[in-house]
Formats: structure tokens, C-alpha cells, sequence
């Protein structure tokens, strides 16, 4: 009665799959250790790593903790999961985003002191501010601290 | 009475077809999964808007986090196998495996202080740098996962002994396994993420 529940409960162990799986996570280390010998260009090194990661953890989750074959429920949980780590990874890397096309306008007003020299009377910081208010505001944001603590020293 | 407490518990009593225990674990496991996208998430953003920052093989040591991330996988194996044991009934090679297990928990342990030890000596600590305070934070919840586990294990083996045959007992250990599963998968993002990229 109970070992009709259990097998309904358990997975039924795959041993002969555990090995194959071990050997091809041990192929898929020792593929991403090389890989980072490469010296490849940082992005796609890094897109690689990831990906090799994302295939070794999948091995890992499918056959190991044995979400193959397991009940759809868990399933729901995970893809909740996943969305909810997807947005909370992305949210930040859109705004990161964000401010390195900010910083770009700022590298711009850095050229400014030049139209700043015709102007003669202004300082350099000035028109920078007149210019582009929106991009500067953050910036200026990080610089302040940095100043107020030199004061202090 | 102590039947009617097991019955309580056991696996029977379940309206979604899954035994509450494991639901339960998976439930744990998906929180899990979020104090470490949080963790990941920090270093994501700390590291953009970071001016410069460190080639993780500079800083670090690849070959003792290579070999951390070949004990830990065995350990991944020998703890499943544990469970195909406890499936097949077979006492004397789930304890095998078990301590097995325990022990590659312990050898990560070591591998890792020695890690520590070597950053230390070096005067490498959490408040050196951006790049070292994520290392240490991330690798350190990691190893409180991991001496969870070694706990774990431990207990299960000393609860086994007198509970072969309980209703609970191959539960107890697969959810134990989907636990360090997950604890393995955790450090296959750490190692790229904090060494090799």
C-alpha cells in the first residue's frame, strides 16, 4: 500500500544517467576554465561563461534534483521564479544603461570649457549646466560628496 | 498515537499530488533563489558602474576554485546516489555515499579557508575593495550553505540509523539532495562569475 505511494511520490533513481551527466558537467568545467584562457573580448567571454553556467545548472536541475518528469506545480513555481529574477536583474541593467548614455553628454560638456573660453567671463562649470541640466544632474550628484569631503579633510 | 502523528505528516496528505515535503523544500529553494539574484544583482550593477575592475584570475585563485567546482560537483553525484541507495534499500552503501558527501562538503570547507587564509595573509578583505566585498559576501553565504548541508547530513545519517524504515526516511533524504543540489548550482555561477569573467 505505502510502496505504491512512494513510487508515485519518488523518483525512480537513474544511475547509469548520474554518471553521464557527472562526466559531461566535469567536460563542460573544465571547457569553461579553458575558455577563460582565451583571452576572448570581454562580452562574448562572458556571454560564453553564462551560458556554459545556464547548461551546467540545467543538467544539474533536470537530472539531479530530478525536475524531469516532475509535476507541473513545481514547474509553475520555477517559471515564477525565473520571471521575478529576470526582471529583478534586468531592471538594474536597463538603468546602469541609462546612465552610461548620460555620461556620454557629460563627456561632451567636459569639451565645453573651450566654448566656455569664448566666453571668457564664465566659468567652465556654468554653461555645462545651462546646457544640459537633465544629464548633468546625476553626475554632479556623485561629485559633491567627493568634494565635501576633501573640505572636511 | 504515533501513528496517527506520522500520518500527519506523511506523505499521504496531499491535495496536489506532491508530498508536502518536497513542495515545501522546492518553495525554499525558489526563496533561495532570490537571496542570491539579489547578491548577483549587486555585483551586476556595483560592477557597471564601477570605473575599473579587477580580471577575476588576477585577484584570485583559479585552480583551488576549479578543484571546489569538480568536489563539489562529485559531492552532487555521491548524494544522489545516496538516495538511489536508500530507493533500493541498501543500508550499508547509502551510508557510503552519505559520508562521502559529507566529507567533499568538508574538503570545499578546506579548499576554501585556505582561499581566505591566502587573501588574508595578503591583507585582502571585505573593505579592500568594491571587487573583495563581493567576493566575500557572495562566497561567504555560500559556505553557510554549505555547513547547513554538512549539518544536514550529518543528522540524517544519525537519524537513519533507527528510521530505515520510517514513511519519511527517502523523503528526507532526496529533499536533503535537492538542497545541495541547489547549493552546487549556486557556486557553477559563482565560479565563472567571480573568477573567470
Amino acid at each position: 500500500m505505502t510502496s505504491s505511494n512512494k513510487a508515485a511520490a519518488h523518483h525512480a533513481p537513474d544511475v547509469k544517467m548520474y554518471f553521464i551527466i557527472f562526466g559531461a558537467l566535469l567536460v563542460l568545467t573544465a571547457a569553461t576554465v579553458l575558455v577563460s584562457y582565451l583571452e576572448l573580448p570581454k562580452m562574448l567571454g562572458i556571454t560564453i561563461g553564462l551560458m556554459i553556467a545556464t547548461v551546467k545548472a540545467s543538467l544539474v536541475a533536470a537530472f539531479f534534483m530530478h525536475l524531469k518528469g516532475e509535476r507541473t506545480l513545481i514547474y509553475g513555481f520555477l517559471g515564477l521564479t525565473v520571471f521575478f529574477m529576470a526582471v529583478l536583474f534586468l531592471l538594474p541593467i536597463t538603468d546602469a544603461v541609462e546612465t552610461e548614455k548620460n555620461r556620454q553628454p557629460m563627456a561632451v560638456g567636459s569639451v565645453l570649457p573651450q566654448a566656455a573660453g569664448e566666453a571668457h567671463h564664465e566659468e567652465a562649470a556654468t554653461p555645462a549646466a545651462h546646457e544640459a541640466p537633465a544629464e548633468t544632474k546625476k553626475p554632479a550628484k556623485s561629485k559633491k560628496p567627493a568634494g565635501a569631503k576633501k573640505s572636511a579633510h | 498515537m504515533s501513528a496517527t502523528a506520522t500520518q500527519a505528516l506523511g506523505p499521504s496528505k496531499t491535495t496536489t499530488g506532491i508530498p508536502n515535503g518536497k513542495l515545501g523544500v522546492w518553495l525554499f529553494l525558489t526563496s533561495e533563489v532570490m537571496l542570491f539574484a539579489t547578491l548577483f544583482t549587486s555585483y551586476i550593477v556595483l560592477r557597471m558602474s564601477a570605473p575599473s575592475w579587477p580580471r577575476g584570475w588576477e585577484e584570485l585563485n583559479v585552480p583551488l576554485a576549479a578543484l571546489n567546482t569538480v568536489i563539489l560537483i562529485t559531492s552532487s553525484v555521491t548524494v544522489v546516489l545516496a538516495y538511489a541507495a536508500a530507493c533500493e534499500r541498501d543500508k550499508a552503501k547509502f551510508n557510503a555515499y552519505l559520508w562521502i558527501t559529507i566529507l567533499l562538503a568538508c574538503a570545499f570547507l578546506v579548499v576554501k579557508s585556505f582561499e581566505y587564509g591566502h587573501k588574508f595573509t595578503h591583507h585582502h578583505f571585505p573593505s579592500t575593495s568594491i571587487f573583495f566585498a563581493v567576493y566575500f559576501t557572495t562566497t561567504g553565504l555560500h559556505g553557510l550553505h554549505v555547513i547547513l548541508g554538512i549539518a544536514y547530513f550529518a543528522w540524517l545519517s544519525y537519524w537513519a540509523k533507527d528510521n530505515w524504515d520510517h514513511e519519511l526516511f527517502v523523503g528526507r533524504v532526496e529533499y536533503g539532495g535537492l538542497y545541495w543540489h541547489f547549493v552546487d548550482i549556486v557556486w557553477i555561477f559563482l565560479f565563472p562569475a567571480l573568477y573567470l569573467l
